[in-house]
């Protein structure tokens, strides 16, 4: 083996890498030659000190700095630092509301949105369907009152995260109204929606 | 009030399987935020280091590892799936130390190299090992080698990975990593021999 061989494959040497005809072709080499045994030696020295380098802890605020901007941005958004100012307007919009007389009617936060995805008055359901009534968004825990021709629901609702759902409906075929009531309580929110939708006697009957 | 399409689900019994299908935006949400949630605490230290050993600066390293992860928030949604999501957040926080890197040399001429190659190691008022006076010049001799150098020698020894990973992330072939590899050792050694 000539002298730049063994250079070239001194780290792999050092690092156990080389197959066992290489790394003794190696040591003899290396047996009577002082230039590469030095070098060798300097690699090993190397390499212990990158194998050994310290790994340097990253700040503790720096997950929290993170999941701050990303995860929790959304409702880090609002500040209180803009209430003072807002206080006027919130006056003013109060008055207007008490002037309208519709004093009582519910706080409607804008950050808060509540889809009402179906029935639509077009749609057709079943009794047994799973349907997806509304969305709400963000998915803050909310609370829900259903109430189908004037009658409250009390069964058959599954709150999901974000989502709102009925199944295995105890009503009779035909038209129905519905009426949707949504309180977020962390947003202050709360909204009525209301629908009409056909109930559908048959699974046979989906079928055209 | 928006109004959304007709949703009606044909299997009712199957509610707690939670199917994108009910509300894709808010059930997509909320499964990114947890993901992501499990990328950063699996990444967080490895890019920090990473980052700290390219740059050499404490607090920047800090802002710069931010930087990375609010990329890798934004783009999640995007991810292909076509490699590990790992490869991905590396490929990142990659482009994004290089583009840095890039930004600060061209500033070299208005600002000290001393302050971007400063020593600052302020991260408490005990001096930590990486202080240390061999170590302070092994990461100003790293930081000296050139890009694609630096990157390999990095992820192989800060990081320890493998030389097919580190092909994986770069995208690059094995043998290409092994020869830049031994390129940048060899630049190194003789780095530190040549410093007094």
């Amino acid at each position: 083996m000539t002298h730049e061989q063994i250079q070239a494959l001194a780290f792999e040497y050092v690092r156990g890498e080389v197959d066992e005809a290489t790394r003794q072709e190696m040591q003899e080499h290396l047996r009577i030659c002082e230039s590469c045994r030095r070098y060798v030696e300097e690699v090993q020295s190397l390499e212990h000190l990158l194998m050994e380098a310290p790994r340097v802890s990253p700040p503790p605020s720096l997950r929290a700095d993170i999941l701050q901007q990303t995860v929790y941005a959304r409702r880090r958004r609002f500040s209180w630092r803009w209430l003072p100012a807002l206080v006027p307007v919130l006056a003013g919009l109060l008055l207007v509301f008490l002037f309208l007389g519709r004093g009582k009617q519910p706080l409607e936060a804008t950050s808060v949105t509540v889809d009402l995805l179906s029935p639509e008055e077009s749609a057709v359901l079943f009794p047994e369907d799973f349907v997806v009534i509304a969305a709400i968004y963000p998915s803050l825990p909310f609370e829900a009152e259903i109430w189908i021709d004037s009658v409250q629901v009390q069964d058959h609702i599954l709150k999901g995260n974000g989502y709102l759902a009925v199944t295995d409906l105890p009503i009779t075929p035909g038209y129905h109204d519905l009426w949707l009531i949504v309180r977020v309580p962390d947003a202050q929110f709360e909204t009525r929606l209301e629908r009409t939708f056909y109930i559908l006697e048959t699974e046979e009957a989906r079928r055209p | 009030m928006a109004l959304g399409v007709s949703l009606v689900l044909p299997n009712p019994r199957l509610a707690h399987q939670a199917h994108p299908l009910y509300n894709p935006r808010v059930m997509a949400n909320e499964d990114l935020n947890q993901w992501f949630i499990e990328i950063l605490k699996h990444n967080e230290s490895r890019i920090f280091n990473l980052v700290y050993w390219q740059i050499g600066d404490y607090e920047e390293a800090k802002d710069l590892t931010q930087e990375i992860f609010l990329k890798v928030y934004k783009n999640l949604k995007k991810f292909r799936k076509e490699s590990r999501v790992e490869t991905w957040v590396y490929r990142i926080a990659l482009n994004h130390i290089h583009s840095y890197l890039r930004k600060a040399r061209h500033r070299k001429g208005m600002i000290s190299w001393e302050t971007l190659d400063g020593e600052r190691t302020d991260v408490g008022t005990v001096d930590p090992p990486e202080a240390r006076p061999e170590y302070l010049q092994l990461r100003q001799k790293i930081r000296e080698l050139p890009d694609p150098f630096r990157e390999v020698l990095l992820l192989f020894y800060f990081d320890e990975k493998s030389l097919q990973e580190i092909s994986e992330l770069l995208g690059i072939p094995v043998g290409t990593v092994k020869s830049r590899l031994n390129r940048a050792r060899a630049m190194l050694k003789k780095a530190l021999e040549d410093t007094p």
